[in-house]
């Protein structure tokens, strides 16, 4: 009969580091592993780093205005150019980008960590993961009751979401919020009820149900740790979904309210100088946006791709 | 299939139902009011409440929805206690009148203490006016009072001695005062599942006229983006997805994913600046007013670039990813060792099956298309449905904005319906389960 | 049919020392290396070895088809004559399909969901040869009838999946067979298939063999499959060809100890753990970057490794005309002493006294799921509810310390049987008691301490421990959640119970995907012994792993038996495994027991006509044995709407030739238990002295 020795000598088992940081550390080199997750992760990490040390980044606030310099291409004074109430474009724009990104405005003068787009796609995160594992776990009437809601959902034109939800509550950060967790819950729990309904046949939670667990415990430490991969890649995915969402509510006039500089709005006011001649203050956010939701794309594609390759 | 089907109608009425409360709803709840955006900010409080009043807004917001959905004729003939009915007049106008019992139609005038009765003879088309004092009915109390139908479309109450002053506001002329006023005011409607969404507050028009040509240009508008997509995005994205990783692969997915994640606004003002601004091939901006939009096609080639744009990525790389996944496949390994041509293997076996997630998520797709319409018809300045859409949402314009909403809805249902007829066609895994 | 003797020196596949190598990141890796053998016509010639070996890698090599990074760097393939490696794709595209066909392992992969049948079939025919659609399909049909394929002209117009996986295995050959092929390269044809279906596709695959006299290549891992359908035998380890000659010779002289090991690691049918032991090989096969190309790749795991055997990679030594084996040893094996210890066989068992009280008891126990209908009206809640009888009416008793062996085809209810046990499906109706207490409640609903009682231990061992989670953790969940050890105890007792299952306590830290198969199926063991449960269900527990470590899994889940006395309940459907573990079997048919008794007596007659069909059809690795052939004909009847009267009466092979009036009965009343002795007991109509003069499925021929 086999031995201890038996079993495990021929066999090298790579040597358990401390957990988290060997996780850590295999997830970085899964992005470094791939060309476009590194110029993602480049393009993320530039906005990242604006915006927290915004001020340092410029001598202008964004609310400052120069009335002798409206509407200005870029120069040595001013990188970027100046909008038509002579802001400086490029302090209004990491100053946009802190709020996608770094800080929250709550009401004008109290702001929480956190980017409003973040924020948006976290709570869609807890909100979906939970509709979705309870759907797939339970089945039956759960489910289909879960599932017709979110079909529901699901119908209603997402721009006729925002426009409603925006119309109802106003706009603030908090409200683009609301908007971007109800438009992205119902896509964030159909993908963890499909991957719900994928892992729970697996013979691990036949062991713990048969141990007669909790099925909270099931879902939340059985289930959802190993559909934390596509996950992951699906909130990068929809953070670059919520920036397009936010940029698209400014557009609107629907977004986050003056003062805060808003990278939509900035492009919805600009654009009325674009056919006089002063193209600046609409191109800026307009590519500031773009290049913040690509950058996010090609990181959540590289590391799909990688992580593909990996297993 | 059958079940289906029904199952889909089915969520179709729900969610139908279910937006237009919530839009009722929220545009009830929300801050700010109609009065304000029609009347302007220097509105009297008067004026404001008599408005309100005339539209039928003064009412509880279930009983407005009630007459939005169902209309509200069938309370306003029992109170008159005649049969009420809409007639269009030569100059295309939709007025109501009650009918006589002798067939006649008549509507009523306060003047004073004295109640007029205009009758209309059908046959005729001569009105007549003369005094209709009896149809006063007096209360234990001593009031009199009188339901009937007014000359601007509502059944109305009167109350004798009251002689109410009304402000009538006319869109682009302004406040007109009068006397004849009533105490309460049942604005006439068939209601939504009739057909008749009502008149627009911002317009002062009815819906119904001015959303068809809307709809109509939006439909141009995605008809034509549509047509140059879906050819296009499914070959290149078969194209790539024949040789995943190849050079020819990455190009076409990387650039797809590119332009199918920049917001349109962002496209659409590069591409202003490029086409428009500084090579100054084309205008920047739709100005058509009234015209059908193949009157100035010049106009719509931006417009639709840009939703071709975004689309395009978006279809080609779901294309990809599904034509990568089936080249793998097994049985595309037994068609290879079978020894059939390349053309073969790719036209017989990989297409057909390659082809049924994109044609489904595609349709689904509507649904991101018709925000990216909204953006593209705001960006452009096309006189489409978002851009009626979003207007009336920022009006509170509710009217509109549920009509609007409901043709959003049921477009977004039935493409899903429409592709999953199209999905069990192609899989006969689903056909003949 | 041609000449065979004339033809028997035909080669018509020449493989010369081939290697194989795959372009990864980390450089080239050796996937196969040193592989030589000949096929004649009208032979067939077996690659066996464990997952991992290369088989696949062979097949696809000799078609050339390796995908993008795979390349034939060594050696030569040469077909009727013409060297292959190093043609034109456009030559080959024009040899497979025609001259040269596969034949896969999973049919309804391998068949392409939205292309009818018939087109699948005759595009090998139009494309290969300048022939009418009309000629072609007719062709197709023939070839299908020749298949035994029912219904012909209506499966062609089918598609792959409105049939099932026996027939569609039946369209793939047909349609590798269309061009008369001079060889037929079949990749675990059967694996994916019922024991009784197997069989019966092994039947048409030798019929074909014989009328086509086409040059067979077989894969596959099973012994027993193996020993019934070929000639000459390749024996693959890690990439290399191990060893090679007639079938009989390596079954009766094998002379590398790893084809020794092989043949020793698998129960024959009607072994006994009574009386046998089996010899697992010790460790896995080793992934193609961990291969040494310096020492002999198989020294890590041999029993009779010595110093010499690590200087270099041994070459063939001729054993006999066409026997080589790669061992220094080859020659003089027989006679060398083991190097390593061998555990020893135990002291011979008492037989079985009688049977003790019972642990578990289930009477009359139903388990049926609801099916939703398609209809309109069922929308609305209306309509007649349908149900699937999964478990109808079963009886069973388990008593303490023994273990009970549950066999059946898939679809048989045994799962379902075991999910209604332990509380994860509702129990329709029927009575269960559990050392006394009633045990119909689902698990939500029990007490702790029955659920502890009570423990699993699962199938397939990639999905049998939860990945995100170190194998500590998850063995110390259930002596937390039943508190079998003080709080500041945990620890140790999940390395107790480590070593319980024969690992080292730096498996603590270790996560899931770090292991091995059968290391992942002995940390689920641990895990399901972690509450000292009274009973363990194994529910299929080595049919996922590859053979060397089905043994010592095996020897594992009995040696627990013995230290911790645990009644165990063991569902498989490889007979002789069963049979080998079990001291007590139950035969499922469609969702009811139709034989059930001693281990022993279930495999002797009487027989129940379902499990004599089932003996005959298990494959058998030994090459003197003999069995009848008895193939059941059609389909398992759905569940939905079980046959009336007898459940086995639509495919019953006896019914007609032993009872009066062609067996009407069967088709009409409910069957009755008939006793033999010794407690066993037979479902049928047939009288059970007529079932009693039945011959014995196996002869074991003398030697």
């Amino acid at each position: 009969m086999a031995t201890a020795e038996q079993a495990t000598a021929p066999i090298k088992v790579e040597e358990a580091k401390p957990g988290i940081f060997r996780r850590i550390w295999a997830g970085l080199s899964i992005i470094f592993a791939s060309k476009i997750a590194v110029v993602g992760l480049t393009i993320v990490l530039f906005w990242i780093i604006v915006a927290i040390f915004a001020p340092l980044f410029t001598q202008y606030t964004p609310l400052e205005q120069d009335w002798k310099a409206p509407n200005q291409g870029p120069s040595a004074s001013h990188i970027l150019g100046t909008d038509e109430l002579g802001r400086d474009l490029w302090s209004r724009l990491i100053y946009g980008a802190r709020v996608v990104l770094v800080l929250m405005p709550i009401t004008e003068n109290f702001w929480i960590p956190g980017g409003t787009a973040i924020w948006g796609v976290v709570i869609a995160l807890i909100v979906g993961a939970t509709l979705g594992l309870m759907g797939g776990y339970y089945g039956g009437w759960i489910d289909e009751i879960i599932m017709r809601l979110l079909d529901a959902m699901m119908a209603v034109p997402i721009i006729l979401l925002y426009m409603i939800i925006m119309a109802a509550l106003g706009a603030s950060a908090v409200n683009v919020v609301i908007a971007i967790t109800i438009v992205g819950t119902p896509g964030i729990a159909r993908l963890v009820r499909s991957l719900t309904l994928d892992i729970r046949t697996r013979e691990y939670i036949r062991a713990a149900e048969t141990r007669g667990e909790n099925p909270w415990h099931i879902m939340f430490f059985e289930i959802l740790p190993n559909a934390r991969g596509p996950i992951i890649i699906d909130a990068m995915l929809r953070v670059g979904y919520a920036i397009f969402a936010m940029g698209t509510l400014g557009f609107l006039g629907l977004g986050i309210p003056p003062p805060s500089p808003d990278w939509g709005s900035m492009v919805a006011k600009g654009r009325e100088f674009i056919l006089t001649g002063s193209p600046y203050a609409a191109l800026w956010p307009s590519v500031a946006i773009a290049s913040l939701v690509v950058g996010l794309n090609l990181l959540a594609d590289g590391l799909r791709e990688e992580s593909m390759r990996y297993q | 299939m059958a079940k289906f089907i029904v199952r889909r109608i089915l969520l179709l009425l729900l969610t139908m139902v279910l937006v237009s409360m919530a839009v009722f709803l929220i545009t009830e709840s929300s801050p700010g009011n109609v009065a304000r955006n029609v009347l302007g900010a220097f509105v009297t409080p008067e004026q404001e409440a008599s408005f309100l009043a005339q539209v039928g807004l003064d009412k509880p917001v279930y009983v407005r929805y009630f007459y939005w959905l169902f209309g509200s004729e069938w309370s306003a003939t029992r109170k008159v206690g005649l049969p009420l009915k809409r007639v269009t007049t030569q100059d295309g106008f939709q007025e109501w009148w009650a009918v006589r019992d002798d067939g006649a139609l008549v509507r009523w005038k306060l003047d004073g203490e004295d109640l007029y009765a205009i009758g209309r003879l059908q046959s005729v088309g001569v009105d007549t006016k003369y005094k209709n004092n009896e149809k006063w009915q007096t209360d234990a109390s001593g009031k009199s009072e009188f339901w009937g139908v007014d000359d601007a479309n509502h059944v109305v109450r009167w109350e004798k001695g009251t002689d109410k002053e009304v402000w009538t506001f006319i869109t682009g002329t302004g406040w007109k005062k009068s006397s004849g006023g009533a105490i309460e005011y049942i604005p006439l409607k068939k209601g939504f599942i009739r057909g008749d969404p009502g008149v627009s507050f911002r317009t002062g028009r009815p819906v119904s006229d001015s959303i068809w040509t809307r709809l109509r240009n939006s439909l141009f508008l995605a008809g034509t983006a549509f047509v140059i997509v879906m050819p296009l995005a499914l070959i290149l994205g078969i194209l790539a997805g024949l040789k995943e990783g190849s050079f020819r692969d990455r190009a076409l997915s990387i650039g797809g994913m590119m332009f199918s994640v920049t917001p349109e606004f962002a496209t659409g003002i590069f591409l202003i600046l490029i086409v428009a601004v500084w090579l100054g091939w084309l205008p920047g901006a739709t100005v058509i007013g009234e015209k059908a939009p193949w009157e100035r096609l010049d106009m719509v080639i931006l417009p639709v670039l840009t939703l071709t744009l975004i689309e395009l990525g978006y279809i080609l790389r779901i294309t990809r990813a599904s034509m990568v996944e089936v080249m793998k496949s097994p049985y595309i390994r037994t068609a290879y060792l079978k020894g059939l041509p390349y053309w073969r293997i790719v036209f017989k076996h990989a297409l057909r099956n390659a082809l049924m997630a994109p044609i489904t998520v595609i349709m689904l797709h509507v649904n991101w298309l018709m925000g990216g319409i909204v953006i593209v018809e705001v960006v452009f300045g096309y006189p489409g449905l978002g851009k009626y859409l979003l207007d009336s949402a920022m009006f509170k314009d509710i009217n509109a904005l549920e009509a609007g909403a409901m043709i959003l809805v049921s477009v977004a249902v039935l493409t899903q319906l429409f592709a999953d007829i199209i999905y069990t066609f192609l899989n006969p895994r689903i056909r003949y389960a | 049919m041609q000449n065979s003797s004339a033809s028997a020196n035909n080669i018509v596949l020449d493989v010369d020392n081939v290697q194989i190598n795959y372009e990864t990141r980390k450089g080239d890796v050796e996937a196969i290396q040193g592989v030589s053998f000949k096929v004649r016509e009208g032979e067939t010639v077996g690659l066996v070895g464990e997952s991992g070996c290369g088989k696949s890698t062979i097949a696809f090599g000799i078609v050339n088809f390796l995908g993008p990074n795979g390349k034939i760097v060594e050696g030569s393939i040469r077909f009727q004559g013409d060297e292959l490696v190093g043609r034109s794709e456009e030559d080959l595209k024009k040899l497979r399909g025609d001259r040269i066909s596969m034949v896969f392992q999973d049919p309804m992969q391998a068949l392409n969901p939205s292309v009818k049948l018939g087109e699948q079939l005759a595009e090998v025919l139009t494309c290969h040869r300048d022939i009418s659609q009309q000629e072609a399909w007719e062709k197709c049909i023939q070839m299908l009838k020749r298949v035994n394929m029912p219904d012909v002209e209506n499966v062609m117009q089918r598609y792959s999946h409105q049939i099932s996986g026996g027939q569609q295995q039946r369209v793939v050959i047909a349609m590798a067979m269309l061009n008369n092929p001079a060889l037929i390269i079949m990749d675990e044809p059967t694996t994916a298939l019922d024991v009784t279906v197997e069989a019966a596709v092994l039947d048409l695959l030798d019929e074909l063999k014989h009328d086509f006299n086409a040059a067979n290549i077989f894969i596959t891992h099973n012994l027993g499959v193996v020993a019934r359908v070929s000639d000459y035998l390749c024996v693959m380890y890690a990439g290399q060809m191990v060893e090679s000659g007639p079938l009989t010779e390596i079954f009766h002289d094998p002379r590398h100890p790893y084809t020794m090991g092989l043949l020793a690691c698998v129960p024959r049918l009607g072994d006994s753990k009574l009386e046998s032991l089996l010899h697992p090989i010790r460790g896995r096969v080793p992934p193609p970057a961990e291969r040494s190309k310096t020492e002999c790749i198989f020294a890590p795991r041999c029993e009779y490794v010595t110093e010499d055997c690590r200087k270099a990679r041994p070459g063939f030594a001729q054993i006999s005309s066409e026997h080589v084996a790669r061992c220094i040893y080859a020659t003089e094996i027989q006679d060398r002493a083991l190097t390593k210890k061998r555990k020893k066989v135990p002291e011979a068992q008492e037989l079985a006294e009688a049977p003790k009280e019972d642990l578990l008891s289930f009477e009359h126990l139903k388990v049926y799921y609801p099916q939703e209908s398609n209809s309109v009206v069922s929308l609305f809640g209306m309509g007649e509810k349908k149900f699937v009888k999964a478990v109808d009416d079963v009886s069973v008793r388990v008593a303490k310390g023994r273990t009970l062996g549950i066999v059946g085809e898939s679809g048989c209810g045994k799962s379902s049987l075991v999910k209604g046990l332990i509380g994860l499906e509702p129990v329709t109706d029927g009575d269960v008691q559990f050392m006394g207490i009633d045990t119909t409640k689902p698990v939500t609903e029990r007490d702790t301490k029955l659920i502890k009682e009570m423990q699993m231990v699962f199938q397939n061992p990639d999905s049998t421990l939860n990945p995100s989670f170190t194998v500590g953790s998850q063995i110390a969940r259930p002596i937390r959640r039943f508190k079998t050890a003080p709080r500041n105890q945990v620890k140790d007792e999940v390395i107790k119970l480590l070593k319980a299952v024969r690992l080292p306590p730096t498996f603590y830290d270790r996560l899931p995907r770090q292991l091995s198969g059968g290391e992942k199926q002995r940390v689920g063991i641990a895990r399901a012994l972690a509450s000292r449960p009274d009973l363990i269900i194994c529910d299929e527990p080595v049919s996922a792993l590859d053979v060397s470590v089905q043994a010592a899994v095996i020897n594992l889940l009995l040696e627990i038996q013995q230290v911790f006395g645990s009644s165990m309940i063991f569902i498989a459907h490889d007979l002789s495994v069963v049979r080998f573990f079990s001291d007590d079997i139950a035969v499922m048919y469609l969702g009811q027991i139709v034989e059930i008794g001693p281990a022993d007596a279930i495999y002797e007659p009487p027989y129940h006509p379902y499990t004599e069909a089932l003996l005959s059809a298990v494959p058998i690795p030994d090459p003197d044995v003999k069995q009848k052939e008895i193939r059941l004909s059609g389909n398992v009847p759905s569940a939905l709407d079980p046959p009336s009267g007898c459940r086995f009466h639509t495919r019953c092979p006896r019914r007609h030739e032993m009872l009066p009036d062609g067996g009407k009965i069967c088709e009409k009343d409910t069957p009755p238990w008939q006793d033999s002795q010794r407690g066993h007991r037979i479902l049928c109509h047939i009288p059970i002295e007529e079932l009693a003069k039945i011959d014995p499925v196996i002869h074991k021929a003398d030697a």
